[in-house]
């Protein structure tokens, strides 16, 4: 029991950054994030000794179920009706604001993409993940996955050649 | 790789850098114990309540039949003359005159007359 759970605590203090990280890029926000990330160590804990045993990493279940707890309907719809904070709020205080105007446009239409578009770019683009692993994590074939990075990468593509003013009139 | 992909990883790159964490594995590992803690008595509780409500349903609904109350009476519909009162008017004495309406009209006088005549008529 204390070997779990200095285990549980080692694996916490060396990958928690990672993985708020990846929850920061899918739901937007770091509190969101902290919760998210909070959320599924709490649910993964009880089964620690059989996750960390298992052949599989440890790393990789926890970003799994990351992921399936933010395109769960539950989380949707407790979300549903809190908005990203603004930039008066401390959070964005700790985000120092990104200079790049190309990085902010790309962020906030990030932040618009259909959730399975945006986890599919995130993992492929951010945690660099073939197909076959973003299937594996998603739940879904690689066709779909093919399309869900297409797709989102079209729409990003379209607010990058996107003129200054027609981007602040689509704001 | 095209520039847009370029773009994307360096701003998911950028962003990621800046976000720092401070969870702690003892603070998730007690909140993890106390959420099982009530996950465990959840399902006693909830059929702790259903027995509750079984049991004060069962005890409550014998009673509740066996008082049977009688049936209302009916409310007259129409207002009985002795309830109308005539409001009274001051420094006014009220006067019955002779020439108050009659009880019958002459339509109806006419049909009497006319079936009292028919009818000794046949008598006769």
């Amino acid at each position: 029991m204390l070997d779990e759970a200095a285990s549980f605590d080692e694996f916490v203090h060396q990958h928690q950054q990672a993985l708020v990280r990846y929850a920061v890029l899918l739901s937007g926000a770091r509190a969101d994030a902290e919760d998210l990330v909070q959320e599924v160590l709490t649910r993964v804990y009880p089964r620690w000794a059989e996750v960390s045993g298992s052949a599989g990493s440890a790393y990789a279940y926890v970003r799994r179920a990351i992921t399936n707890e933010y395109l769960s309907w539950r989380r949707r719809w407790s979300t549903r009706h809190i908005w990203p904070a603004g930039s008066e709020l401390p959070e964005r205080e700790h985000l120092d604001p990104l200079r790049d105007e190309h990085d902010e446009r790309l962020w906030q239409l990030l932040r618009e993409l259909p959730r399975q578009q945006r986890a599919a770019v995130v993992l492929r683009y951010y945690e660099d993940l073939d197909d076959t692993e973003i299937a594996g994590i998603l739940g879904c074939r690689q066709t779909t996955v093919r399309a869900h990075v297409s797709r989102g990468l079209a729409a990003l593509r379209s607010a990058i050649a996107m003129p200054e003013r027609a981007w602040r009139n689509h704001e | 790789m095209s520039e847009p992909e370029d773009q994307l990883r360096r701003m998911l790159a950028a962003r990621a850098d800046q976000v720092r964490s401070n969870l702690s594995g003892p603070a998730i590992r007690a909140r993890a114990r106390s959420r099982s803690a009530v996950r465990r008595y959840a399902p006693l509780a909830a059929a702790a309540a259903v027995l509750a409500v079984l049991v004060v349903s069962l005890v409550l609904v014998p009673r509740g039949g066996s008082e049977q109350q009688p049936p209302a009476a009916p409310v007259p519909t129409m207002q009985s003359p002795t309830t109308l009162e005539p409001t009274p008017r001051t420094g006014l004495t009220t006067t019955v005159s002779p020439t108050t309406a009659p009880a019958t009209s002459p339509s109806a006088t006419l049909a009497t007359t006319r079936q009292t005549t028919s009818a000794a008529g046949a008598a006769g």
